[in-house]
């Protein structure tokens, strides 16, 4: 009778233990991806903004205007960053055509970038923020100055979500659906 | 055991305090930076890495900004090998990291070096590279980067800071620093630091309850009085003026607090023997728990208003705009607040009076006073264009005061209880608590981290509500480990204990040697209430390898819970004031002084002092 007693007690403890451990790991993966769009940068302001691709040419973030635009934030020296760039790659192959773009700034010397680029076949634009992106970061509202940092724009210019840390796949395609089927 | 609340305290706030900030710490503050020179010819950078942070070893970069000084390798400690696809090998260093940099420098100069790192979040973010600056003076101080930040981590620190002082020993045996005795007085220096700390901490502590106090609505009477006073100045009071009669006004208040700080720490003494009745204890411990009913908001603690109004009144004609008279409305502004924040203070108080020391106490209750007027001295420095908003937080401090206040009404009785009747108070206190921390309410879909947070902590602390409850049910003696009697483990260590015979007196030890024909003996000194005895028992005494090393042993136990005589004889003979000791007889029956175990040894060093006792 005891036994069975210990057993249920133990039972329902080990279950409260792992919810428990279940929420508290919810919350940190969470956390560390702030979703809420944290830019109070205008489209105007976004699409203003210009830099050096790996030519050498500078380029404006207008240029892609009309186009739903994943603007990623990264680097070579970092590696949470690599690792979610293969997903892009196969993502801008799947969604070219129906109007996405992503746009690689990378906060980064040119050398590095340019061979990472061709190991990893990034298919889409890369720009050179050189180390610093100044104060451009900051209106894009990272704060924190972290790396990867996603910033995702609806084609009429509009942020609509920025992600500190990595990006999956599933919560790109999640974002971009919606975005790709608004064609106005 | 109060500091202990204490620190809990101040971890709690610490740690709300830090929930509340962006997940991802700046660069700067998730690897804080402090350098100091450890001679004339070594300089020490330090980084203070955040839990969950890492620096990369390859990243560093050091160059002097001064021409007639030259840096030399860094010599930076190895950190964890990681194998990168892009990068090859990378170490990554973390919790602190003590780089020494040999210079060489042809003047006295004052210099400066700039420090550049790059690391990353364990949650997968990563910093740019961050060059921070450190000025080095003439005299060897260390300008800028942390250096105060570096003395408060001293005062904060001790284990860790004496563990670093072995470490540097040890790493500058290389490098040409300057003789042995430059690392003594550094040794002093640190000694006094420990002797001070206790009470600059309880200082800070208590400076952290006051602006918390300021938080709950009890403030918020004295903001109007204020406001009015500075009114009363005319209409073009500046600043300056406005904020200095803030000050007056807030140290009237401290004064007040001070004074009765004091009296708290004089009586001291008087209280604390007061304190060991159980009736007494009873006593308080109800007075505590009503306390947090009113911070419950079951009901309200506040003089009758009409005593309020009358006192405010009167304070309205004292002579306003001087100083004095503001440091005398501040005084009487504390004594109308008074009782609304009573129950802290009492809690304070009781605190204060248990230390016996009057200098701490009104130390303690000024700078709590004076955390209470931060918002006040806000008011007076925007002149009265900031108020705070009231809102459902100023209720959630009130409420963790109350769970604070049945904490201490709890910490009170414990010693004359039993500890089944500990366990349900804890476990109802835990439950309680989750309940207010909405730990079964369902989150709405879109909340924040914040209130994520929270609910966790509620459900963490729902949790150990229910373990404790069953533990108390299950006739757990353990408060920390309730539910070892559920888990078997209990009936597994009783089959795994040793086998020691009792002894009560000095003569029945004498018996016992006597017949252990030649063999070894060893005993044991034990009490219930000895923590270290049963972590000797449950860890140490429970290793197959010790009790292998033991079996040949004659083994004895006396139990001195009860502290009688002829316990007290016992401890006396091997000069022990009480448990833990081990004592250990050789062959021939005569105590073998080099084993000398007082306190916990893990099994390896316990197997090594008997090893060398033996030998």
């Amino acid at each position: 009778m005891t036994k069975i007693r210990d057993l249920i007690a133990l039972a329902i403890a080990i279950m409260l233990g792992a919810g428990s451990v279940y929420l508290g790991l919810n919350w940190y993966k969470e956390g560390a991806q702030q979703s809420e769009p944290a830019s109070t940068l205008s489209p105007g302001a976004l699409y203003t903004a210009s830099f050096p691709d790996l030519e050498g040419k500078t380029r404006s973030l207008g240029e892609w205007q009309g186009k739903v635009m994943v603007l990623n934030l990264w680097a070579t020296w970092c590696g949470p960053c690599r690792e979610e760039i293969p997903i892009m790659v196969k993502l801008q192959q799947k969604y070219r055509d129906q109007g996405l773009t992503f746009v690689g700034l990378a906060l980064d010397d040119k050398a590095p970038v340019v061979k990472f680029a061709n190991e990893m076949g990034m298919n889409y634009p890369i720009l050179l923020g050189d180390s610093d992106l100044g104060d451009f970061g900051q209106r894009l509202g990272n704060v924190s100055r972290g790396l990867p940092y996603t910033v995702i724009v609806d084609r009429s210019g509009k942020i609509v979500t920025t992600r500190l840390g990595g990006v999956d796949e599933k919560f790109l395609e999640q974002m971009l659906q919606p975005l790709l089927q608004n064609k106005s | 055991m109060m500091t202990r609340w204490l620190i809990i305290v101040v971890f709690l706030c610490a740690s709300a305090a830090r929930a509340a900030v962006p997940e991802i710490l700046d660069a700067a503050l998730a690897f804080k930076l402090s350098a100091k020179v450890v001679s004339d010819s070594v300089v020490e950078i330090i980084y203070d890495i955040e839990p969950g942070y890492y620096l990369y070893r390859e990243k560093f970069a050091f160059a002097s900004g001064s021409a007639n000084v030259k840096l030399g390798d860094a010599k930076i400690p190895n950190g964890k090998v990681k194998h990168d696809e892009f990068f090859g090998r990378i170490e990554m260093l973390r919790d602190k990291v003590r780089i020494l940099i040999p210079i060489t420098r042809g003047s006295a100069e004052p210099w400066n070096l700039s420090a550049t790192s790059q690391g990353c979040a364990d949650v997968g973010v990563c910093f740019p590279p961050n060059t921070e600056q450190v000025e080095f003076k003439s005299d060897g101080a260390v300008v800028g980067a942390g250096g105060g930040w570096l003395a408060a981590l001293d005062a904060a620190a001790p284990a860790a800071e004496t563990d670093f002082l072995t470490a540097e020993t040890k790493s500058i045996e290389k490098v040409p620093a300057r003789n042995e005795s430059a690392n003594l007085s550094e040794t002093d220096r640190i000694a006094t630091i420990f002797e001070t700390k206790n009470f600059w901490a309880i200082v800070a502590a208590f400076f952290g309850f006051g602006v918390l106090l300021s938080f709950t609505p009890c403030v918020l009477p004295m903001i109007p009085i204020l406001s009015g006073l500075i009114v009363g100045e005319g209409a073009n009071v500046g600043k300056g003026r406005a904020f200095s009669l803030s000050v007056a006004y807030v140290l009237g208040m401290a004064i007040t607090y001070a004074i009765a700080g004091v009296i708290a720490g004089l009586s001291g003494s008087m209280l604390s023997t007061a304190l060991q009745n159980p009736w007494v204890l009873g006593v308080f411990a109800m007075v505590f728990v009503l306390l947090a009913l009113s911070m419950f908001g079951m009901y309200e603690l506040q003089l009758p208003a009409s005593a309020q109004s009358a006192m405010s009144a009167k304070s309205n004609r004292l002579p306003g705009g001087k100083f004095v008279g503001v440091t005398l409305m501040g005084i009487l502004s504390a004594v109308i607040v008074g009782p609304c924040v009573a129950a802290p203070l009492a809690a304070a108080l009781g605190y204060i009076g248990k230390e016996g020391n009057f200098v701490l106490g009104g130390a303690a209750l000024f700078v709590m006073a004076l955390g209470m007027g931060v918002p006040l001295l806000l008011v007076g420095a925007s002149a009265g264009v900031i108020l705070p908003r009231v809102g459902a937080w100023m209720e959630s401090v009130k409420q963790f005061f109350g769970v604070l206040l049945l904490t201490v009404a709890i910490w009170l009785i414990t010693p004359v209880i039993p500890t089944w009747a500990v366990m349900l108070l804890w476990a109802f206190l835990l439950i309680g608590a989750a309940m207010f921390l909405r730990a079964l309410d369902p989150l709405p879909d879109h909340v924040n981290g914040y209130r994520r947070l929270w609910k966790g902590v509620g459900v963490a602390s729902l949790v150990a509500g229910i373990a404790l409850l069953l533990g108390a049910l299950s006739g757990a003696k353990d408060p920390l480990q309730p539910l070892a009697g559920l888990s078997g483990g209990g009936q597994k260590h009783a089959e795994n204990a040793l086998a020691f015979q009792r002894i009560k007196s000095v003569e029945d030890l004498d018996q016992r040697l006597a017949s252990a024909n030649g063999k070894y003996v060893m005993l044991d000194f034990y009490a219930d209430w000895c923590i270290s005895c049963k972590e000797m028992e449950r860890f140490t005494f429970a290793d197959s390898t010790v009790q292998a090393q033991l079996k040949d042993m004659v083994l004895l136990q006396a139990d001195v819970t009860a502290n009688s005589e002829a316990d007290k004889a016992l401890l006396k003979r091997f000069g022990l004031v009480g448990p833990p000791g081990i004592i250990l007889f050789g062959r021939n029956g005569v105590e073998i002084k080099s084993f000398h175990v007082i306190g916990y040894l893990p099994s390896e060093k316990f197997l090594a002092t008997l090893a060398r006792a033996l030998s």
